[in-house]
């Protein structure tokens, strides 16, 4: 059995602010990075597989185009890009155009990690929104869904088929949230049949979330390693000069 | 959103958030460890020592049980040898003479093994997710050794040399909110209604460490001299504290949780408040502010510093309030704020906010309630469909002390602050000199603020009024600055207003703020970057539990021998 950690989320948060700062110094906003992965990572869903994976390549190189359709619409081009690096971003469109408009809608081409998504869709819903949002599955006539209710506590999450009406680009992620359900309802989730067997609801998210809570979160040695090997590149190296400027 | 409503009768944002004047800052009634000491006192708890297995030089293991009445908690000791040649304050510091952790939870012997392995290794160690606050603490080695000589003479210690210091142990980190491997804040503050305060864990664990010093002094002047050893008189024992030394690592704390500390401060402020609109000054409050105002006097007089700005501040501070206690005999004054208003206009900084300490240990009884408010879920969230004319106003407005730094004078960049790889100790550099400034920490509100507005006014005259969330997707580097100014603006006192950059600025303003809402006193300041201190100093002992309380044990002063 691999060797592991526990630590706990505040601690893994600080940690994880460090690795972004670390990665991006002050160029991005590292403890909202922070708590993307926290909140992919508490509920099960590989947060820090997808840090390290987007930081050792492309997935963390900063490469975006961001376009406004005449329809009022989004359009990011990742170019590549981690979601995960750039999540937060797109979902800052998608609430500020909802909360002014009624509703938005954000797409995303050539993103990696496309599933990170899901957080948005939570995040919306905190801002007195609902939301849902799909992504490419292997199996190209199903997407993934990850839906949210104002009111709900989590967002739940399934594969659904596309319908054949659907004229979007299958491969893109997109977002969609508004004000009004009705709103959200009428335009899209109508669209997608549910496939109950890959079905999470959002009281099991809920539940993974309070038992790290609970009991921390365990880490492989190996990732926790890489993650302070991250967080190292924050430190300055020590000098007797350094010293001087030390209190207690 | 701050908990607590009301600051219109409050004193101006921009007296009250000046940095010079949080560094002046005193105790009050709702200190937190004030608050721990009424909650110990006034509702029953119990501390039981459960086991104190040490030789006869007080090496080995100790536990305090503490029964709160809705949990049981454990304080679990480790007492060390600890050479003199290793005994340091510093942070990367490697071994201490006390070691422990307070913990939820049963204490088997396994765990007890586990958290022997493990606590006496503080940073490098792991505990579990069950233990809240992790410490350590050094001897004083002068007052401890001076104290037992006395006690294996069967005589008590002289007060006056042990006024000196004050404590006979002292600690040099105080760890909680889930560091390496305990419970979160979330999960302390939802599963343990009693520590769910700010800090009230982390005052807990000093306290108890103050209870050891005393217990271990006994315990060692015993097994010297069996048949002649004296013990503390109690009077002696509830005039040590226990010694505290803070150093950078408290700034940026104090920095990174703004909404927390204008909570504390607008707490503070509506407390006093309070005070000044319904706390008469009737013959029985006059008496208590006059008798206050003399024990504040002497408490002054006996700090030992070697510092001399605060030697000065010391001295002044008491012959000012001489003068004030004396204006307010000769004077008959219709309210409190007769008395505000004279100390603004003829007192310094630092004894105007001895005043209002005073004041609100007069009045104490009308500001308790105030304690429940000090709390507060801080959530910096970004609000991204503001319009940026919106964020701009906001940052001229909530903002213009930081707009009106002036960057171009390089002094005001001078500073930096970072992480050493020692320990990750934070520090201070000089950015004309010395490396690391590429890695700095992200400390420099005013600047980032500055920044930010800038790029702000060079997007709209090229993109028109948009809205924040489409800013920040261009400018990710100003998110959380943004985020931050969104959140603080809707704050009673928003920010510190402070240049934490500038070649003068001085960190004990900023430790000294927080350690007042801690209830610490008796401040030295070693250097500009850290800060010895005394806490508990005449609180009550554990043996004082179930007898009368009177939470007078503010401003301690000596007692006579015996």
């Amino acid at each position: 059995m691999a060797e592991t950690i526990t630590i706990s989320i505040n601690e893994f948060r600080a940690l994880l602010r460090k690795a972004f700062e670390g990665l991006y110094v002050h160029e991005q906003d590292y403890n909202q990075l922070a708590r993307l992965v926290i909140w992919l990572e508490c509920r099960k869903l590989s947060g820090i597989k997808m840090f390290l994976e987007a930081e050792d390549g492309p997935g963390s190189r900063w490469d975006l185009n961001l376009n406004e359709l005449d329809s009022g619409e989004y359009f990011i081009e990742a170019n590549g890009m981690s979601l995960l690096c750039f999540n937060d971003l797109a979902c800052d469109l998608a609430i500020g155009r909802a909360k002014n408009s009624g509703m938005s809608i954000v797409h995303i081409s050539g993103a990696m990690h496309p599933e990170v998504i899901a957080a948005s869709v939570a995040r919306c819903v905190r801002n007195g929104l609902s939301a849902c949002a799909w992504w490419p599955d292997e199996d190209v006539e199903v997407a993934n869904l990850a839906s949210q209710e104002a009111g709900q506590a989590e967002p739940m999450m399934c594969r659904v088929d596309l319908p054949k009406s659907y004229g979007g680009h299958i491969e893109n992620v997109t977002l969609v949230c508004a004000e009004k359900l009705s709103d959200l309802e009428s335009k899209y989730r109508h669209w997608f049949s549910y496939k109950d067997e890959d079905y999470i609801a959002s009281d099991m998210l809920s539940s993974t979330f309070t038992q790290s809570l609970d009991n921390g979160l365990t880490l492989s040695m190996e990732s926790y390693k890489r993650l302070c090997h991250c967080a190292d590149r924050v430190l300055v190296e020590a000098t007797e000069a350094s010293r001087r400027g030390a209190g207690a | 959103m701050s908990a607590v409503a009301g600051v219109l009768d409050c004193r101006p944002v921009s007296t009250v958030m000046d940095l010079e004047r949080l560094g002046t800052l005193y105790p009050y009634p709702l200190s937190f460890m004030r608050c721990l000491v009424r909650r110990i006192m006034t509702e029953g708890w119990s501390i039981t020592r459960t086991k104190f297995e040490l030789d006869a030089d007080g090496y080995g293991d100790a536990v305090y049980k503490i029964d709160t009445g809705n949990d049981t908690f454990n304080f679990v000791i480790f007492s060390h040898y600890l050479d003199s040649e290793d005994r340091s304050d510093r942070v990367i510091a490697e071994a201490w003479d006390m070691t422990a952790t307070l913990c939820a939870g049963d204490l088997t012997d396994d765990r007890l093994a586990r958290l022997k392995a493990n606590v006496p290794l503080q940073e490098a160690g792991r505990v579990d997710c069950e233990c809240f606050v992790l410490t350590r603490a050094n001897k004083s080695s002068r007052n401890f050794n001076y104290v037992v000589d006395c006690l294996v003479q069967g005589k008590q210690p002289d007060v006056n040399l042990i006024a000196k210091v004050g404590y006979l142990f002292r600690t040099t980190a105080v760890y909680g909110s889930g560091k390496f491997g305990m419970a979160d804040w979330e999960k302390v503050c939802h599963r343990y209604p009693d520590f769910s305060r700010p800090f009230m864990g982390e005052m807990l664990a000093c306290f108890l460490i103050r209870q050891f010093s005393l217990e271990l002094a006994d315990w060692v002047a015993v097994n010297r001299a069996p048949e002649t050893a004296a013990t503390l008189s109690n009077d002696i024992k509830r005039y040590f504290g226990i010694g505290n030394a803070t150093g950078l690592g408290m700034a940026p704390y104090l920095i990174n949780h703004p909404s927390l500390i204008s909570n504390w401060i607008h707490v503070k402020e509506a407390a006093l408040s309070e005070v000044i609109q319904k706390g008469k000054p009737d013959a029985s409050a006059l008496d208590r502010f006059h008798a206050i105002g003399k024990k504040a006097i002497q408490h002054l007089l006996e700090i030992s510093t070697d510092n001399i700005d605060q030697n000065q501040l010391n001295k002044s501070a008491r012959t000012e309030a001489k003068t004030v206690l004396d204006w307010v005999q000769s004077t008959k004054l219709s309210s409190w704020h007769n008395l505000i208003e004279y100390c603004s206009q003829n007192m310094g900084v630092e004894t105007q906010e001895l005043i209002n300490s005073i004041l609100l240990e007069v009045h104490k009884d009308l500001i308790i309630g105030l304690e429940e408010k000090l709390s507060v879920n801080e959530v910096y969230q970004l609000k991204p469909e503001m319009s940026l004319s919106k964020a701009k106003n906001i940052i001229e407005t909530a903002y213009d002390w930081a707009l009106s730094t002036d960057y171009s004078d390089a002094s005001a960049f001078e500073t930096f602050w970072y992480r050493s790889e020692e320990k990750m100790e934070p520090r201070l550099g000089q950015r004309s000199k010395d490396i690391g400034a590429e890695k700095e920490m992200l400390l420099g509100i005013a600047w980032a603020v500055q920044c930010c507005y800038d790029d702000l006014q060079d997007y709209c005259a090229k993109e028109g009024n948009k809205s924040v969330g489409e800013f920040v997707f261009h400018y990710p580097k100003h998110r959380y600055i943004l985020r931050r100014v969104q959140t603080m603006a809707d704050t009673a006192f928003g920010e510190i207003r402070a240049n934490v950059l500038d070649e003068g600025v001085l960190p004990i303003q900023l430790l000294r703020c927080k350690l007042s809402f801690f209830g610490v006193g008796k401040f030295d300041p070693k250097s500009k970057l850290w800060v010895r201190n005394t806490m508990f100093q005449g609180a009550p002992l554990t043996s004082d539990m179930g007898k009368p309380f009177k939470d007078d044990w503010f401003f301690p002063v000596m007692q006579s021998n015996g």
